[in-house]
């Protein structure tokens, strides 16, 4: 493979990567403003208000869990596939 | 006779994945430049393959083209620079730059190529003509306001369908953005942020000739300074035409010197158009 070809898959690999990173941020920055809402209406109703932030942060958590697993994970994607991309390329020309 | 090197590659037409790759770099270049993205275009000087000649014709293109926006369609190898090579005896050298990058880092980048190109050339460069179309003219503008050895050559700098007054678009994308982002709803904020991640080179378009923060600079004593602007309809005063100009760009004020107006020729035709070319030719002294 041409070495111009394998600069630009590794950086569509790259660019792809930086959007799903992106976007799994700026998704669960506002999935947490909206998730908020209810639990805030809820923690002013006094004998509910302890379990209620229990509740919270128990969903935080697995908000927490799921966001930083998609960002984990498309960043191992993203690291196998241009390691596969540079094994391509680095093989014999065709 | 000195070595070309890398100063100038060969020409080839541009492929739709280079197309492809242009107009993403002017979406998100200072991003892919930034993380040293493979797909960031590094700018780049492009030969013809004529004669070497005493007269270099440098061609900087639009936001987000490539060199091919100067051929004119169906008409296989003429091109401004191409149509200048025949008819005026320059050397046409076409740039390829990363359109998404500031417009003064995209101005000295151009500078040191330039550097480079004339130290390169076979033979001693004694005149240089800068045609930047859109975006192209505000980059050789900003190339021959530094102080290079190469800017004492440049004679004319042509610019076709410039916005020295900043794109309208832009202008209302920023506002767009800006009142998205006082909106107190994280779904607007959310559309405020994706309309800010347009790149540093589109932004500094709505600042027009200011991009650099410090306004208009004195233009260079040594060259003339020409300015072709297009407009929608055939009169160039319609209402239309006085709104939208070109299409991007409208026509700039009556103070701006040695302009010409192009009636119905839009933004993009500016930069391969025969009415067009005569103009330039005879700015050139070929008339």
């Amino acid at each position: 493979m041409e070495e111009r070809t394998v600069r630009r898959l590794r950086g569509a690999v790259a660019l792809v990567t930086d959007a799903v990173d992106a976007a799994a941020t700026e998704t669960h920055r506002v999935h947490e403003v909206f998730a908020r809402r209810p639990y805030a209406v809820l923690e002013r109703v006094g004998p509910i208000a302890a379990p209620v932030r229990a509740v919270e942060g128990i969903h935080s958590a697995v908000m927490e869990t799921v966001y930083g697993s998609v960002r984990i994970l498309n960043a191992i994607v993203g690291a196998v596939v241009t390691t596969a991309i540079d094994r391509l390329g680095t093989g014999p020309k065709a | 006779m000195n070595d070309p090197g890398n100063a100038v590659r060969p020409r080839r037409s541009p492929t739709p994945l280079d197309k492809g790759i242009s107009a993403l770099n002017a979406m998100v270049g200072d991003h892919l430049d930034r993380r040293g993205n493979g797909l960031s275009i590094g700018m780049e000087c492009i030969g013809f393959g004529g004669p070497p000649t005493p007269k270099l014709c440098v061609l900087v293109h639009g936001l987000g083209c490539t060199e091919d926006v100067f051929d004119f369609p169906g008409r296989k190898g003429v091109s401004y620079g191409a149509l200048l090579e025949r008819d005026l005896g320059y050397t046409p050298v076409a740039v390829r730059y990363n359109t998404g990058l500031a417009i003064a880092r995209n101005g000295r980048l151009l500078a040191t190529r330039l550097d480079e190109l004339v130290a390169a050339h076979p033979i001693a460069v004694e005149e240089i003509v800068l045609i930047g179309h859109s975006m192209g003219g505000l980059v050789a503008e900003s190339a021959c306001m530094l102080e290079s050895g190469w800017a004492a050559l440049v004679r004319h700098v042509v610019c076709l369908g410039t916005p020295h007054e900043g794109a309208d678009l832009e202008k209302l994308t920023r506002t767009a953005a800006d009142v998205l982002g006082a909106v107190p709803s994280p779904i607007a904020r959310l559309l405020g942020n994706v309309l800010n991640l347009r790149s540093r080179g589109v932004k500094d378009l709505g600042l027009g000739a200011a991009h650099g923060g410090a306004g208009r600079a004195a233009w260079r004593a040594t060259a003339r300074h020409t300015v072709a602007a297009g407009t929608l309809t055939e009169d160039p005063g319609h209402p239309v035409s006085r709104a939208f100009g070109d299409a991007l760009v409208r026509v700039p004020g009556p103070e701006t010197p040695d302009l010409r107006v192009f009636p119905g020729i839009h933004h993009v035709a500016l930069a391969h158009d025969g009415r067009v070319y005569e103009q330039i030719r005879a700015w050139l002294g070929g008339a």
